[in-house]
């Protein structure tokens, strides 16, 4: 454990005044963060990401559980004397107090001397490029400059790590895929310890070496982006992120390799084995995902229908919607089932291989297919 | 203004007129009514009155501060009724509000007999008609003038300021004094004046919590008036009592409100 950089052990957290006073924010959660880690806590609004994060910085405090930094116990440790420091949603930076001022302000709780100050924060300033507004206030300030004074306000008191609650959510795209970036940049300069909070899967796809998925108070998934995309762990994971195609149906035989699906009662899916995954009884109810790009399409004309075809499926095109990048198909199986399939733009403009109506043949390639056990998320 | 200054320019013309038999005046110019006011004893009730606003004034905001600090932290539904509760005190008459206090404040009244009953006091103090008594009949009188616009600063108050202080090592004091405290001056400033204006001029409170013994410049002016009938000496000391609010007041709109308006207003303006 001394060689983490954050452990969370089985906390919870519960609102004393909440709406719904039995709900947890944050149930029974376990996580372990390795120093010079890129973390991000994904998932949508509500789901108890910002709790988990502000738990760790000691604005709140865990209803159970332990938190460690560094090996360190934070139980009842107030948020000043924590080896953390915070970039807040909305900045919260001082209005009464410049740029400057700002940045020194954590500098000024340490006992060093004025000089000192100055300089660190002069110094600070100068690598995140606002060291010719030092005398500007907050108001006075454009979004993406805010966010920096923010940025270096935090990072000037070398924290062992840094928590970022969704710091881009009030830049427009352009800026914050810029800072995505540069965020990425300083962090592995500095080697600090980022734990990030977000709702944009695509900001914690870019950024993150893991992304912990969280969901109502529980953290469902924690993986590399490779990790939770191409092995969603659950049914919420795989909708959350990117998008999914997800069939239920129930497991009927097991093989060495595969595993037989039956959806709907009639329609038979080879599913292939994913290396340590424990065995699923027959008869278990289990979901199905693949993702849009997985999905083979050919024209039916292409692939006569007697040649076999494990996981082969005719449909009829609904709808093509052209989207720059790809196109994005929906297909009818049959009156039950409607899929998602995208296929990348590759050839010269103004080419549709496929139109409204025309009867397509659809491929879900076993190793393409998830196997999700289905529980509640 | 009409209302306002016609009525302020005749009490400027009368006091540098001279006093008649009889509650009338003479019009003739003088410099005799500002003369007096330098004499020991109006000076001694002078500085009396600016000393007794000075107490109160601080006493509310030692109370008012924390107060609004309180009501602001409780959880929404609350606040209106505890803002309400401040407020509700001005739907009775000041004066019936004053006499009250001397049942509570006399020598066989509520607070003697209760001190009395848990044996904290043997004998009956003198607590009413004296200084202490007008202080807190001021205290009571002007404290919701401190708590509401106290409060109205701190509801504007963002207070992921003071997450973010703590987070960047401040302890609470620290936090206070850094980032709370010079973001509510305004409220406090605006407070102070609205409960240290009336107090150095009021006149109900000292006449019935103080007795004959204890006057202050707001009795003083109110027996030239109605009891000596020295309408021009009685003009002198308002004209005097407006110049010492107008210094302070004016202090304020000049230096200091314009800067507080630059650096304490929310930022995100961009």
């Amino acid at each position: 454990m001394e060689n983490n950089a954050v452990d969370l052990i089985d906390i919870s957290k519960q609102f004393a005044n909440s709406a719904r006073s039995d709900s947890f924010a944050v149930e029974n959660l376990n996580l372990a963060i390795a120093p010079g880690e890129f973390f991000s806590l994904l998932g949508p609004s509500g789901c108890g990401k910002s709790t988990t994060l502000r738990m760790i910085a000691g604005l709140e405090t865990p209803t159970r559980g332990e938190i460690f930094i560094y090996g360190e116990r934070m139980q009842s440790r107030p948020p000043y004397h924590r080896p953390v420091n915070m970039v807040f949603q909305h900045y919260a930076l001082f209005p009464h107090l410049n740029v400057l001022e700002n940045v020194a302000f954590g500098l000024e709780m340490e006992h060093l001397s004025r000089s000192q100050v100055r300089q660190r924060a002069m110094e600070m300033l100068d690598l995140v490029k606002l060291n010719s507004l030092t005398s500007r206030y907050p108001r006075q300030l454009s979004g993406g400059q805010q966010q920096r004074v923010a940025l270096a306000r935090a990072l000037v008191k070398r924290p062992r790590v840094l928590l970022l609650d969704e710091p881009l959510g009030a830049l427009d795209l352009k800026l914050r895929k810029a800072m995505q970036l540069e965020l990425k940049h300083m962090q592995k300069q500095l080697g600090i310890t980022f734990i990030y909070v977000t709702h944009d899967q695509e900001e914690a796809m870019t950024m993150s070496d893991r992304i912990g998925v969280m969901y109502e108070g529980h953290l469902l998934q924690v993986g590399s982006p490779f990790e939770v995309y191409e092995y969603p762990a659950t049914r919420f994971v795989a909708s959350f992120i990117g998008e999914s195609n997800i069939l239920s149906g129930r497991v009927v035989q097991q093989h060495p390799n595969v595993i037989d699906v039956l959806v709907d009662e009639h329609w038979s899916l080879q599913v292939s084995r994913k290396g340590k995954g424990e065995p699923i009884p027959t008869d278990r109810r289990v979901s199905l995902a693949i993702r849009p790009e997985k999905v083979f399409l050919s024209s039916v004309q292409e692939n006569p229908e007697n040649s076999p075809c494990p996981n082969c499926c005719n449909g009829t095109i609904k709808e093509a919607i052209y989207l720059g990048t790809d196109t994005c198909y929906l297909i009818e199986l049959n009156p039950h089932h409607q899929i998602v399939v995208r296929r990348q733009n590759v050839h010269s403009k103004g080419f549709h291989a496929y139109r409204p109506g025309i009867s397509v043949q659809v491929v879900l390639p076993p190793e393409s297919l998830c196997l999700l056990e289905d529980r509640d998320c | 203004m009409v209302f306002f200054l016609l009525p302020l320019a005749i009490v400027l013309a009368y006091s540098f007129l001279q006093q008649d038999i009889g509650g009338g005046i003479i019009w003739q110019f003088t410099l005799e009514n500002y003369q007096r006011l330098s004499r020991g004893l109006y000076l001694g009730i002078i500085w009396r009155s600016l000393w007794l606003g000075f107490l109160s004034t601080a006493a509310c905001l030692l109370i008012g501060y924390p107060l609004a600090f309180w009501i602001i932290k409780q959880p929404k539904r609350w606040r209106n009724a505890l803002v309400l509760l401040v407020i509700i005190p001005f739907w009775t008459n000041f004066l019936v509000r004053t006499y009250a206090w001397i049942v509570l404040l006399r020598r066989e009244g509520v607070i003697n007999i209760l001190l009395a009953s848990v044996q904290i006091i043997d004998k009956p103090l003198d607590l009413l008609f004296t200084p202490l008594a007008i202080a807190i009949g001021l205290i009571y009188g002007y404290l919701p003038f401190m708590i509401l616009p106290i409060y109205s600063t701190l509801e504007r108050f963002d207070f992921s300021l003071v997450e973010a202080a703590h987070d960047l090592g401040a302890n609470d004091l620290k936090t206070f004094w850094r980032v709370v405290f010079p973001l509510t001056l305004r409220g406090i400033i605006a407070g102070c004046l609205l409960v240290f204006i009336p107090s150095v001029a009021a006149f109900i409170t000292p006449d019935i919590l103080g007795g004959a013994k204890t006057i202050m410049v707001g009795n003083l002016i109110q027996n030239q008036f109605l009891k000596s009938l020295n309408w021009p000496f009685g003009s002198a000391l308002s004209m005097m009592l407006i110049g010492m609010i107008l210094v302070p007041v004016t202090a304020y709109f000049w230096f200091v409100d314009d800067y507080l308006r630059t650096t304490s207003t929310k930022g995100g303006r961009s």
